[in-house]
């Protein structure tokens, strides 16, 4: 049986990169999203009855810019205690040297890469204006 | 300073009187069992704690063979208690009657009981089908009695992922800790489960786990080990000053066989650094000729050459410090193997 071959800290890691995304943990990013400035312009749950994932984009407009750091650090100590893979964040900042507006995706628990990006989201911040 | 190991408590002596035991678990490092009869005498023990108390021992951790099958254990618990000495006991319960646990109840300040893992995996290293329903069954004996008890689970490379199932269990049972053992290859463990040792990154996703679970659910989990960061930051909790003047400087821990053999630290050391045997004269003396003819200074010089080798590790991972000190004191270059 393969399972008992395999380190424990093998099937630790495999079940945290897994792990179904529970009511609880759900409720704490909603209950983080609504005291923050943050527009969320997106949210995508990934795995359908048994989610694994959750993406969501934000968007801050002017003096909320820096609220973002507050939103990584709920993120970071979010996967503390509730698993799933950290991929850093995707944020995109319009306005040198004075931002006006900061679009950032977040992803909790395992999200695949088969759902919207910030990339695909058309607008004033989609790349081919920011490289403009 | 007095050395109290990575413990961090008093000193402790750790008894097996007896290898009888209901079971023969695979993980055994005593090679404990139904058909052992192997047991020390009450009047024998006694005189070793009054012995152990002079010589700055606080603590007596009673374990086996299975301690509910030792007839005079409660009397045992008593003398130690005269004392002034904390008792603990490990158990693995299934015994744990209202009968046998009762008469415990005054005279026992924590009890461990073993778990180890879920039911399948507990029944599987018991080598006894229905082992953990019966342990189980019985937690609201111990519950019920008012001891303080807590869960031991033994560590091997293959289980880590399943101590979230004993710390959600000691929640849910009122066990107020789980302490995390390391597997170590003596007694039985060593044919039945010989590449079952945890190595350096297991113990490490068991601290990492001890630290996230006891945090979410509010039980104590203690895991056997160190990080090597620990290690180093530690260094004077682990290595003893030389020379060794007292037993307890450099053997915060001593283990009393239920052979009557006397060892520092683990089953684990070399029989080079054995004290002697309780059968041929009592602890003091045993003690005595040990730190005359040197033997507290290998041991120290093992602990010396144990962190220096550790230290230096890489990639940094997590040891269990007594297993690592123990197979050092079988190297010849720093114990001899005829010393003394």
């Amino acid at each position: 049986m393969a399972t008992a071959v395999m380190r424990g800290s093998e099937k630790v890691i495999a079940a945290w990169n897994s792990r179904v995304l529970s009511e609880e943990s759900i409720g704490e990013i909603a209950k983080q999203f609504e005291e923050s400035p943050a527009t969320v312009e997106t949210a995508d749950v990934v795995g359908g009855a048994q989610p694994t994932g959750l993406r969501v984009s934000l968007r801050y407009d002017g003096e909320d810019g820096p609220w973002c750091g507050n939103d990584i650090l709920f993120w970071l100590k979010w996967h503390l205690g509730h698993g799933g893979v950290v991929k850093p964040p995707k944020i995109i900042i319009n306005g040198i040297p004075f931002p006006d507006l900061v679009r950032m995706e977040l992803d909790f628990g395992h999200v695949g890469e088969h759902v919207p990006s910030i990339e695909d989201i058309s607008g004033e911040l989609a790349l081919g204006e920011l490289g403009a | 300073m007095r050395n109290y190991g990575p413990i961090g408590v008093e000193p402790v002596l750790q008894v097996h009187p007896t290898r009888l035991c209901n079971i023969a678990c695979a993980h055994c490092y005593s090679s404990s069992g139904p058909t052992m009869r192997e047991e020390l005498p009450l009047e024998l023990l006694a005189t070793c704690l009054e012995d152990a108390a002079e010589l700055g021992y606080r603590q007596l951790a009673v374990s086996g063979g299975e301690p509910l099958l030792y007839r005079p254990l409660a009397e045992l618990l008593a003398r130690a208690r005269a004392l002034g000495m904390v008792t603990t006991m490990t158990s693995n319960g299934m015994l744990a009657t209202p009968a046998r646990w009762e008469p415990l109840t005054s005279l026992l300040d924590v009890a461990a009981i073993s778990i180890d893992g879920t039911p399948e995996e507990h029944d599987a290293i018991r080598r006894r089908r229905g082992a953990f329903a019966r342990t189980v069954a019985n937690l609201e004996v111990v519950r019920q009695s008012g001891i303080p008890f807590g869960f031991i689970f033994t560590l091997t490379q293959h289980n880590v992922d399943s101590v979230e199932f004993v710390v959600r269990l000691a929640a849910e049972s009122g066990a107020r800790s789980v302490q995390v053992h390391p597997l170590t290859l003596d007694g039985r463990a060593a044919t039945t489960l010989p590449t079952a040792r945890p190595d350096g990154i297991e113990l490490l996703t068991a601290l990492f786990e001890a630290s996230r679970l006891g945090r979410e659910l509010g039980v104590v989990v203690h895991v056997d080990a160190v990080t090597v960061e620990q290690l180093v930051e530690y260094r004077d909790h682990l290595v003893p000053e030389t020379p060794v003047e007292e037993l307890v400087d450099v053997a915060p821990i001593l283990v009393v066989d239920a052979d009557g053999f006397v060892m520092p630290l683990t089953h684990d050391v070399s029989d080079a650094l054995r004290l002697g045997s309780l059968t041929e004269t009592r602890l003091t003396s045993l003690a005595r000729d040990w730190l005359d003819a040197g033997r507290g200074d290998a041991l120290a010089a093992a602990c010396e050459r144990t962190w220096s080798e550790l230290a230096e590790s890489a990639p940094p991972t997590a040891v269990y410090w007594y297993d690592e000190v123990g197979a050092r004191t079988k190297d010849s270059r720093w114990v001899p193997a005829a010393y003394g």
